[in-house]
């Protein structure tokens, strides 16, 4: 395998943190009340990550001799936007398609947005679905998320308790408190944030064995986890590819040794590049070299 | 002097008004101011018209005779009695006047000319003026350009004309083709002949020939301007012609006038003027003068109508693609010659089939919802070729196996996305050795050749796909077999209609069975007949050419009407199996660790309607340990016409969830159309 021109297999896994215990909580808190419920935050904080997490969670504890147990479906929504008609059908359409498969063309035009919802509601309830993630719902127009909120209502007129997880960032929590039907049925808010000193530190651990190794009582060591901290924000999504950067140079550039040198230079090779690639793509780059004046020529 | 006569001639009637009856003196007043009214002598109807009810009653009264006898004898007593003369008299039409308004003597007034004098100068001058007789049509002509102030006062021309006709007074110079001109030419009796011009023509038969050799002379003409032979001319060309010289009114209103007329010019011996000749491309006569040869004329020359514009396209096209055509490559042809344009917006169907009436083209084959036409022998080994290749691309192409093979990884019943993997590599298989046979065979062409090789590389492509897939993807189950059934269960349009006739909503409105094939062909996929046997169709088997594909129809019939549990199944039925219809790819995924693949493969054998499924179902409606599986599996078992009852009496021994019961309690009673609505 070592041969390979090819970069070794990396099994995902997912760490725990205390912002996706702290979410989980709050999402498995209303569950019951057919929630309706935006995960929001910045890119690269690890909504996607935690909804997998979840989602995991839920299918791997499912029995289906418990009769509190649940599955749960994560999927991303593509663009629904605005005016682009039947957009309510389009949404119950997309959580179909997520959750039972495609549905027939014959049978989406020929059904009102409730009978779509009916048989959505009919399917879940068959394959005990209660929980649906949908990603990247900033996507999603506000009549998309009426057509979803429609499946919600349909579940609970049925005696299903089914909770909608939107996640997103864009304009997701100002498109759902603009109607007062979505609003008001939106039991719970989970915010994500940039992760502190102490969680990066945590997190670093769990990602990288040096950093696991460090003591953030000794300077050096506190040095070490505090550029990264200042370079990256505590934003998980943005240390995994550094990490990832920093395991391919450190037998090769950095041999074998990790200290806050080794750690600027894996960090500042991938900003120096990308900084020349900003100021070209500024200049008006065009691949030719420019005719120079005489001045220039002189200053140089 | 004049005043004294006047003034005797006053006293005398007021003296002799005296003496008369009250039912003379009566008549007598009327006429008086009837004259007045007037300002001339009347008739006896202008006397009569002008009575009052009164004065009527008072002469009904006074006398038994009818109204008309008494006025007319009161009037020839006034004359008697010299208050009353006649101031003139025209055919036994005498106008009289009373002396105490027109003096007798004197006559101070002039006569206006009678209505049918009126007529008759109108005629006359209308006969100077057109230099020929004339026909009604042409009077009513003269009034609106010439004489529009006479319009007012012979409005009722037409019925005098008649009269006048038979009275002798005018002479039917000849007849023509009735129009709404009329069909007579009238001429006055005593006419100076030297007023009709003999070079006018003057019916339409004449005109049309007339117009027919200046249409001739200027075709000839631009044909020696470009050394070229003249070509024969086409009614259509006459009937512009002359609407262009003597406008539209000029021809008769009746149908096909112009080619009917110069028929007649052809025919008739007494003034034969052209002779017909017919072009083999063109539906209609041609014309040129009879004394013009064939040696004279272009007789392969321009397109005269659509249909030989289409038949020429059709020869082009035919020329350009060595291969039978479509209607699609003939339209193509228009690219290329623009000047073929078409002059009216029909389709090329229409002209085509003129084209096979006259035995210039062949439909020689219905391939693909398409006529292929060609001319000359469609037996050749390279025409018989080439439907053959079209045959098998359609067929190809019915298949959608791209389509097909996209969809695989769509599929969450892994056993049946294998099965159809493999179905589309042995398929595609037999394609490429159909292919390879044909391109064999070296009398097929070059044409065939090409297109052949074209299609075998799509097949070819797919096929590497199917293996490439079946490559990555392993057996995921040792149970399935090495090849795939390729038989698709079919029904005839009865069976099918029986199938629907409970479910289908608008059942009032099919008349025939017939209808249910049109309307559902494209919904519902149709393959041609393995058992078919060509003899006349009477709804067998055997007899019938195309069935519908079974399991197609279930499905199409369950998302349509179909209850909750039954459009979902089919839903999953028809999104997991495509075109595999094996049993043994779908039973596998009855023991799959997934829920999903088992609900999906529940959904399939419900589909496949092969009752080899029942058991299998039994044992999952009573084992498995999803809910919504046991719940799938009962519904299926029960559609598969399996013992519902029996099945449900041992369910209520072993089963603890309450939905699993309450669904079986919904089943227990079903009869099998029912079924459908659960």
């Amino acid at each position: 395998m070592s041969d390979s021109f090819f970069p070794e297999l990396e099994t995902s896994i997912i760490i725990e943190t205390d912002q996706m215990r702290r979410v989980t909580s709050k999402t498995m808190a209303v569950h019951r009340g057919s929630a309706l419920l935006p995960w929001v935050g910045r890119s690269r904080l690890g909504k996607t990550t935690t909804a997998r997490f979840l989602n995991n969670k839920i299918n791997e504890n499912f029995t289906s001799d418990d009769p509190r147990a649940f599955r749960s479906i994560h999927y991303e929504v593509g663009e629904i936007s605005s005016w682009s008609n039947s957009e309510q059908k389009r949404g119950i359409r997309s959580l179909f398609h997520a959750c039972i498969g495609r549905m027939d063309e014959g049978f989406y035009r020929r059904s009102l947005p409730e009978d779509l919802a009916r048989e959505l509601v009919y399917a879940l309830k068959k394959k005990r679905i209660q929980m649906i993630f949908i990603d990247e719902a900033g996507n999603l127009s506000i009549d998309a998320i009426r057509g979803m909120v429609l499946v919600r209502d349909t579940a609970e007129l049925e005696n299903w308790t089914l909770t909608l997880v939107f996640i997103g960032m864009d304009d997701l929590p100002a498109t759902m408190v603009s109607l007062p039907q979505i609003k008001n049925r939106t039991d719970e808010w989970c915010y994500f944030e940039p992760y502190s000193l102490q969680e990066t530190f945590e997190l670093l651990g769990k990602l990288h064995p040096h950093f696991a190794s460090l003591d953030l009582n000794k300077k050096e060591h506190l040095e070490q986890v505090e550029f990264v901290y200042e370079q990256f924000g505590g934003v998980p999504g943005l240390l995994t590819p550094f990490i990832r950067r920093l395991n391919s140079r450190q037998h090769t550039e950095l041999e074998g040794i990790i200290d806050i040198t080794g750690l600027m230079a894996v960090h500042l090779s991938t900003l120096r590049d990308k900084d020349k690639a900003l100021s070209d793509s500024e200049g008006g780059y065009t691949g030719k070299i420019k005719n120079k004046s005489l001045e220039e020529l002189l200053k140089i | 002097m004049k005043t004294n006569n006047h003034t005797q001639h006053n006293q005398h009637v007021a003296l002799a008004l005296n003496e008369l009856l009250f039912p003379h003196r009566l008549v007598f007043q009327v006429l008086e101011s009837v004259n007045e009214k007037s300002g001339q002598a009347v008739l006896l109807g202008e006397i009569l018209a002008a009575l009052t009810k009164d004065q009527t009653s008072v002469l009904n009264r006074s006398y038994e005779n009818p109204l008309i006898n008494t006025v007319r004898q009161i009037i020839t007593a006034l004359i008697k009695r010299k208050l009353v003369f006649i101031a003139r008299s025209e055919r036994h039409r005498h106008y009289y006047a009373a002396v105490s308004i027109i003096n007798p003597n004197e006559m101070p007034f002039v006569f206006k000319p009678s209505y049918r004098q009126m007529v008759i100068g109108l005629l006359k001058d209308a006969i100077i003026y057109y230099k020929r007789p004339v026909r009604i049509g042409d009077i009513d002509r003269y009034l609106d350009d010439i004489r529009p102030d006479l319009k007012g006062d012979c409005k009722w021309f037409r019925s005098t004309v008649k009269r006048l006709a038979a009275e002798g007074v005018l002479k039917i110079s000849h007849r023509t083709r009735k129009d709404k001109g009329g069909g007579l030419f009238y001429i006055l009796q005593d006419m100076d002949s030297n007023l009709i011009s003999s070079e006018i023509p003057q019916s339409w038969l004449e005109t049309l020939q007339l117009a027919f050799r200046d249409l001739w002379e200027i075709q000839v003409k631009k044909a020696k301007a470009s050394n070229k032979l003249p070509e024969p001319l086409s009614s259509i060309e006459v009937k512009n012609y002359i609407i262009d010289r003597y406008g539209s009114e000029i021809i008769p209103h009746e149908r096909q006038a112009v080619p009917n007329s110069l028929r007649a010019l052809a025919r008739l011996s007494s003034i034969t003027a052209l002779r017909k000749i017919l072009r083999p491309s063109y539906s209609k006569y041609l014309y040129v003068p009879i004394e013009v040869t064939d040696d004279e004329i272009e007789l392969n020359g321009s397109p005269k109508s659509d249909s030989e514009k289409v038949y020429l396209m059709t020869r082009m096209a035919l020329e350009r693609l060595g291969r039978p055509v479509t209607l699609v490559d003939i339209a193509e042809e228009i690219n290329f010659h623009p000047e073929l344009q078409l002059a009216r917006r029909q389709s090329l169907s229409v002209f085509l089939t003129t084209q096979i009436k006259l035995n210039n083209l062949k439909k020689i084959a219905w391939i693909n919802s398409e006529w292929y036409y060609f001319c000359g022998n469609e037996k050749s080994a390279s025409v018989k070729a080439y439907l053959k290749l079209k045959t098998i691309e359609g067929e190809w192409q019915k298949l959608d196996a791209l389509l097909e093979m996209n969809d695989l990884d769509n599929s969450s019943l892994k056993t049946a996305a294998y099965g159809r993997c493999l179905l589309i590599k042995n398929t595609s298989e037999n394609f490429l050795s159909n292919l390879r046979v044909l391109s064999k065979n070296k009398s097929v062409g070059s044409v065939v050749n090409t297109e052949a090789s074209v299609l075998y590389k799509e097949v070819k492509e797919i096929y590497e796909q199917a293996e490439l897939w079946l490559k990555d993807n392993p057996k995921p189950s040792c149970s399935l077999p090495e090849q795939v059934e390729k038989n698709i269960p079919g029904l005839t349009v009865s069976e099918l209609w029986k199938l629907l006739q409970p479910l289908y909503p608008e059942q009032q409105q099919v008349k025939t069975i017939a209808e249910i094939s049109n309307v559902l062909s494209d919904e519902i996929r149709r393959f041609k007949n393995p058992y078919h046997k060509p003899s006349r169709c009477d709804g067998t088997l055997e007899t019938v050419l195309y069935l519908f594909d079974r399991t197609d129809a279930f499905i199409y019939a369950a998302r349509t009407w179909g209850g909750r549990e039954c459009c979902l199944q089919a839903m999953l039925a028809g999104n997991n199996l495509g075109l595999l219809r094996d049993i043994n790819f779908v039973l596998p995924g009855l023991s799959s660790h997934d829920y999903n693949e088992r609900l999906i493969a529940i959904a399939c054998l419900a589909f496949l309607q092969d009752k080899e499924a029942i058991d299998p179902l039994y044992n999952l409606s009573l084992k498995d340990n999803d809910g919504g599986v046991r719940e799938s599996a009962l519904w299926a078992f029960a559609f598969l016409g399996g013992n519902i009852k029996q099945l449900i009496t041992k369910l209520k021994m072993t089963e603890t969830n309450a939905h699993v019961l309450d669904f079986a309690k919904r089943l227990e009673n079903c009869d099998p159309v029912e079924l459908w609505f659960i």
